[in-house]
């Protein structure tokens, strides 16, 4: 049954809302949050605690809320642990109790409190611990089982998300008043203004007391300021936004709920947006959270927050019980008696833990006809499945008094989260009773309640005095404004941790269950910093990461240990201050868009004859190009290279690394660069060249073909493009600029398309007819340019696969057409398109290194090319290969492998150990880093990495695979297996 | 954390690559000590908390090679010049 | 609020795109003739400029791209020693982005200042992950040099980000 709505600043009382709460059809209106509605419709119990599924209620009205937490929507969009107080209700919402079964009202896992001695902080560690291997079969899954508090869907996430980047002179986080005044200057100055508020509605504590502000009330003064800056084209205000993070450099992350208040989001529109916000400065006007105090029950349903009260009461026009009794420490506390009383509300009580109160509050706590006691404390609060009554203790002694709802004030912390994030350690203020925040870096400036000036006068002040610093520092001039005059009231408090004698539970973390005994616990078996407390109770590890309660297990260890809070500190906050979705961070890459793809000339021509494709980096590359009736890899790759060796194929090998290297010393810089010589390589010719890092070990292999005097082409491999890019701008940007050289990337200027096979030269004479390509013309690693069509192109005669081969590169643009008339050509010739897999196939058979050999822990010599290095010239690496180490016969050298057994698959990876021994770390001899199926040869090869390889050619070795369960005999052979000499290539 | 590219200017540290110590001199590969000199230049660092000059490359952005001032406890950058302008 | 390429959400109308098919050179200036090129190149302090429909991009210290019909061997006499000069009309596909809240989209992807761009300003930089150059010879048209194997991912992103009327590029 609805109780009167009364009038609320945020609602809009005619329009109503309908939605559904474990099944039950309640109503509410338009401006509720979830919360406010169910508080309402007299929803009492929301929901069962974690561990000791205790009946829990509503407790305050933001996102600090510990208890209600319910489970929201239905289907893929499924939303566990959602706070009730931040959800805006919209029309035929749903939303469910969790970890309760079979029903919130009769929860059979209530058992788990007469266990309750056993399940004080750190049972975990103190009890599934025997049988050990009882731990994975039988404790873990149940505890699995019994953990959390709400479900996902596991369904795909129907919903888009997006990024966006946006830069301002001052972003202002937290639209209260010291926010908003802050916000106000800035923008009349003409800075670029970002205002961020995590609530749907600006205002912040305007919109939920009983303020008033130029003798109005003061959430029309908030109107008008959100009017003024809806018009000025240099604020960009953000609702419903959360600054989730503070980064270096004036660097921030937001989240934005854009359609969580709408039951679906519009066609086209996104769930949420993650902003990154860069801003010169930033003004932290995040305000306080209030705290409550440890007394036995103080998790009853009924028990709330007395500020969330007045929230519900002024914003929303709910009262949260129709009898409010009050128990309170601080000044702030009779501000909720005072607002109920001027609402009609009944308070059976208002007790103060303080003997000595103002005299003014008392005097006007009699004149309502209060029932006031002072020097008195709530011991312990009743009633299982919601608040029946209080044992109230003072000097007259303890009574048990009958109320159903209790608005409690313990004073109020500082919402400093953000100001922790880049280091700032929070302070203690006696002044204040809160943590404040420390050192926070030059361009950050916290104001408001969040810098502990809690009284609504002294915030304006703190908001105009960071706005004009701000303003200053911007060299800004300061905009014309007027003071808003409002009532200072700044609420004394003297903090109430814990009420001694309490014998029921008294709670320091609502979300978790953890009590003042957890902590008593706690310090009992040493864990006494505060970083050691929070992790061995798990106090303030939930979701509302202790806000409004954690201080008071702080408090009550600082007490213990007999250092004050200012001696016991306060727990580090770090990014994220409120829970983000991770899809929000993903934003559009997720799915196929997760990274993008960069697609080769010929990919369009692959896809379409439905080649699988490899990644390479981004790049996709066609692995093979099945025939019809071919039914496994094995066949379409066996055929590709017995047709490359019989006849002639063509592959697309645009995605290895081309550099442009220009200029009159480009040679003098390849020189340094390679291990070998090329200044003195003659115009028209190819070199293999490799490259080392400084610590001597090989970096890159590839080819350089010199095409000009000043004119260079440096291959990469794909894998390295980027690598070796910037190593050459380093070499030439950093240690000898005095070299005239310039350099370019022109990967994805040229397709580039290896033709290989006997039959290469038959066809690019039909593609190039009046290109003479005999020997004598184009030798092998020679190159020219070329003309085909009227493009201008470029042609080398180079061989990966070990067949007489070439590489014919054009501009990009015109790689699809040539790519077809090559691969048309071939087939006229008997051949065909090959594939990625071909490729490494044939390579590995003539053992040329890939990067599997190119690791980053194998030298030159390792891998027999040893001789390259050039002993005339310097070089990179060249000083520190010499190392004798790096040149040790033993070390593990390039060999290759061929089973024994001529069937004996030897997968890459396996080990290298002696026949007869047992396979051992101490006895591993190396590795096989490469490794095919030869169908030119008819049965398995590999390339391996074997301790003083090249000296035990003709042993026998044994290659294990022990995750594979592979164990085979090999003979140790020459790292190349087809063509040794190397003849088919010079045809 | 942003980086000012002296050609660029203010970018997200993301388009960056760091590299380390940009006071280090590529020793002499012909002088006496080249083997241990090497050595120490390939493997040995200062590692200073405090103010450091070090090398970033600008990947995502012009390409260009960075001699950076960051103070390696606070995170502070002060100055950043075109490393091909900052020889010694 | 009023309009201010700030907007929050992003803006109906279409995000026109048109292919620009144009020759593209890479110039590189010599050591020491940097200025000097970027002088001929009528690049003193913009980054970017429209000169008889060609335009000049500065994308490196001593780089430049020049986009549009230019006489390369003009050129070549004219910087003479103190410049290379690359063919890279296939390095990148060119297009120009109007309409449909272009920078509301550009800000999705890109970390840069979007609101500040005015037109002789150029970036080399990533959108949502893809190097692009863009620049600027007119407020209301953002030019772009996309590296052309991202081309198809890049294509998809800003379909996916481009607002509620969508874009009309192929």
């Amino acid at each position: 049954m609805p109780r009167q709505r009364r009038p609320g600043t945020g609602i809009d009382p005619a329009q109503k809302l309908d939605f559904q709460f474990d099944g039950l059809p309640l109503q509410g209106v338009a401006g509720d949050t979830l919360a406010a509605a169910l508080l309402a419709n007299g929803v009492r119990v929301v929901g069962r605690s974690f561990k000791y599924h205790r009946a829990r209620g509503i407790v305050t009205a933001g996102p600090e809320e510990p208890n209600a937490l319910v489970e929201l929507r239905e289907g893929a969009r499924l939303e566990p642990n959602t706070k009730a107080t931040t959800v805006e209700l919209f029309d035929g919402l749903s939303a469910r109790s969790q970890n309760r079964w079979p029903s919130l009202g009769l929860d059979l896992m209530a058992v788990n409190q007469l266990a309750s001695p056993l399940l004080a902080a750190g049972f975990y560690y103190k009890t599934f611990m025997w049988p050990r291997h009882f731990w994975e079969k039988l404790y873990e899954p149940a505890i699995r089982r019994a953990a959390g508090l709400g479900r996902a869907s596991g369904l795909p996430d129907p919903d888009s998300y997006e990024k966006c980047y946006a830069h301002a002179d001052l972003l202002v986080v937290g639209a209260g008043p010291a926010g908003l005044i802050a916000a106000l200057l800035a923008a009349r100055s003409g800075a670029r203004v970002i205002l961020a508020e995590e609530d749907f509605l600006l205002g912040g504590r305007l919109l939920a007391e009983a303020f008033l502000i130029d003798d109005a009330p003061a959430h029309l003064w908030a109107r008008r300021v959100e009017a003024e800056l809806e018009t000025l084209p240099n604020v960009r205000i953000l609702k419903r936004t959360a600054v989730f993070g503070a980064y270096d450099d004036g660097t921030f992350g937001a989240i934005e709920k854009v359609a969580d208040h709408l039951p679906e989001p519009e066609p086209g529109q996104v769930r949420q947006r993650y902003w990154q916000i860069v801003a010169a400065r930033a003004v932290l006007a995040t305000g306080g959270i209030e705290r409550g105090i440890a007394f036995g029950g103080n998790d009853r349903p009924g028990v709330m927050l007395a500020s969330a009260v007045r929230t519900y009461l002024h914003r929303f026009g709910v009262a949260a019980a129709s009898r409010i009794a009050v128990f309170t420490s601080s000044d702030d506390g009779w501000k909720t008696a005072f607002d109920l009383a001027a609402a009609g509300i009944e308070v059976p009580f208002l007790a103060d833990a303080r003997a000595d109160v103002a005299a003014d509050l008392v005097e006007r706590g009699r004149r309502l006809g209060l029932r006031v006691e002072l020097g008195a404390r709530v011991e312990d609060a009743t009633g299982a499945t919601g608040l029946n009554g209080a044992y109230l203790r003072s000097a007259r002694g303890t009574t048990w008094l009958p109320i159903e709802a209790l608005a409690v004030s313990g004073g109020w912390n500082s919402n400093l989260g953000l100001s922790t994030h880049l280091g700032g350690k929070p302070e203690w203020s006696e002044t204040a009773a809160a943590f404040l925040p420390g050192k926070t870096p030059s361009w950050m400036r916290v104001a408001g309640a969040a810098a502990g000036a809690f009284g609504l006068g002294e915030a304006f002040r703190g908001g105009v005095e960071a706005a004009l610093a701000v303003l200053g520092e911007l060299e800004r001039r300061v905009p014309a404004f007027d003071m808003p005059i409002a009532s200072d009231d700044p609420a004394r408090t003297t903090p109430l941790w814990r009420v001694e004698g309490a014998s029921g539970k008294a709670f320091v973390d609502l979300q978790h269950d953890v009590t003042v005994k957890d902590v008593e616990l706690a310090h009992r078996e040493g864990f006494k910093a505060v970083e050691h407390l929070k992790r061995y109770t798990t106090l303030g590890m939930a979701t509302d990461q202790g806000k409004s309660m954690a201080i008071l297990g702080q408090a009550i260890m600082a007490d213990l240990e007999k250092v004050g809070p200012a001696g016991l500190g306060t727990t580090r906050a770090r990014p994220p201050q409120v829970p983000v979705a991770i899809g929000a961070l993903a934003g559009r890459h997720r799915g196929r868009q997760f990274r993008p793809t960069r697609l080769t000339a010929s990919h369009d021509w692959a896809a379409a004859a439905a080649a699988p494709f490899m990644d390479a980096g981004l790049w996709k590359r066609a692995q093979y190009f099945a025939r019809p009736g071919e039914t496994n890899w094995r066949q379409a790759v066996d055929r590709e290279v017995l047709t490359v060796r019989a006849h002639v194929g063509v592959a697309d090998v645009s995605t290895l690394g081309k550099i442009a290297v220009l200029g009159p010393d480009a040679g003098i810089f390849l020189d340094k660069v390679y291990v070998n010589g090329f200044s003195g390589l003659a115009v028209g010719k190819v070199r293999y060249g490799l490259m080392l890092r400084e610590d001597g070990f090989v970096m890159d292999d590839g080819t350089a073909a010199r095409l000009g005097d000043t004119d260079y082409l440096v291959s990469t491999t794909t894998a390295n493009a980027a690598n070796v890019m910037m190593h050459l701008e380093y070499c030439h940007q950093v240690l000898w600029p005095q070299l005239d050289v310039r350099m370019a990337s022109v990967t994805e200027q040229w397709a580039q398309f290896a033709v290989a096979g006997p039959k290469a030269r038959a066809l690019l004479s039909g593609i190039l007819p009046s290109t003479p390509l005999e020997n004598g013309d184009l030798p092998h690693m020679g190159c020219r340019p070329i003309e085909i069509g009227g493009v201008r192109g470029r042609l080398f005669r180079l061989s990966f696969s070990g067949e007489l081969a070439f590489e014919l590169a054009v501009p990009a643009r015109f790689g699809a057409a040539l790519w077809r008339s090559l691969v048309h050509a071939a087939e006229t010739l008997g051949g065909s398109a090959y594939g990625s897999e071909a490729l490494g196939v044939m390579r590995i058979e003539k053992g040329h290194v890939g990067g599997a050999e190119l690791n980053g822990r194998t030298t030159a010599f390792d891998l027999g090319l040893g001789r390259l290095l050039s002993r005339k010239k310097d070089f990179i690496g060249r000083v520190m290969a010499a190392r004798p180490a790096l040149n040790d016969l033993h070390r593990m050298r390039l060999v290759g492998l061929v089973p024994l057994d001529g069937r004996a698959k030897l997968p890459v990876g396996a080990h290298l150990v002696p026949e007869g021994e047992r396979p051992a770390a101490s006895v591993d001899q190396g590795y096989v880093t490469s490794a095919a199926y030869s169908p030119t040869l008819g049965h398995p090869i590999a390339l391996a990495l074997l301790s003083g390889g090249p000296e035990r050619l003709g042993q026998t070795i044994r290659v294990v695979d022990p995750l594979r369960d592979g164990d085979a005999l090999a003979r140790i052979v020459a790292p190349v297996f087809v063509d040794p000499e190397g003849s088919r290539v010079l045809a | 954390m942003r980086l000012t590219c002296p050609f660029c200017g203010p970018r997200d540290l993301r388009e960056f690559t760091y590299r380390g110590d940009a006071t280090l001199r590529r020793p002499d590969p012909d002088a006496a000590n080249a083997a241990s000199a090497f050595a120490d230049y390939v493997y040995l660092r200062a590692n200073p908390r405090g103010p450091h000059r070090e090398h970033w490359y600008h990947a995502a952005g012009c390409r260009a090679w960075l001699v950076v001032e960051r103070d390696t406890a606070t995170h502070a950058i002060g100055r950043v010049a075109l490393a091909r302008n900052d020889q010694p | 609020m009023l309009e201010t390429g700030l907007e929050t959400a992003p803006k109906a109308g279409l995000l026109h795109v048109e292919i620009r098919d144009e020759a593209i050179l890479l110039v590189m200036a010599a050591a020491n003739a940097a200025q000097i090129v970027a002088a001929q190149l009528g690049l003193r302090v913009a980054r970017a400029s429209r000169i008889d429909g060609v335009d000049r991009v500065a994308i490196a210290p001593g780089k430049w791209l020049i986009l549009g019909g230019i006489d390369q061997t003009a050129l070549a006499r004219q910087l003479g020693e103190g410049a290379s000069i690359l063919d890279m009309d296939s390095a990148y596909v060119c297009l120009s982005l109007t309409g449909g809240g272009w920078r509301r989209v550009l800000a999705s992807g890109a970390a840069i200042d979007v609101e500040r761009l005015a037109p002789g300003d150029a970036a080399v930089t990533a959108i949502a992950g893809i190097n692009v150059v863009l620049w600027l010879t007119d407020a209301d048209r953002l030019e772009l040099a996309v590296t052309r194997s991202y081309y198809r991912s890049f294509l998809a992103w800003l379909k996916e980000t481009a607002g509620p009327d969508g874009i009309d590029a192929t």
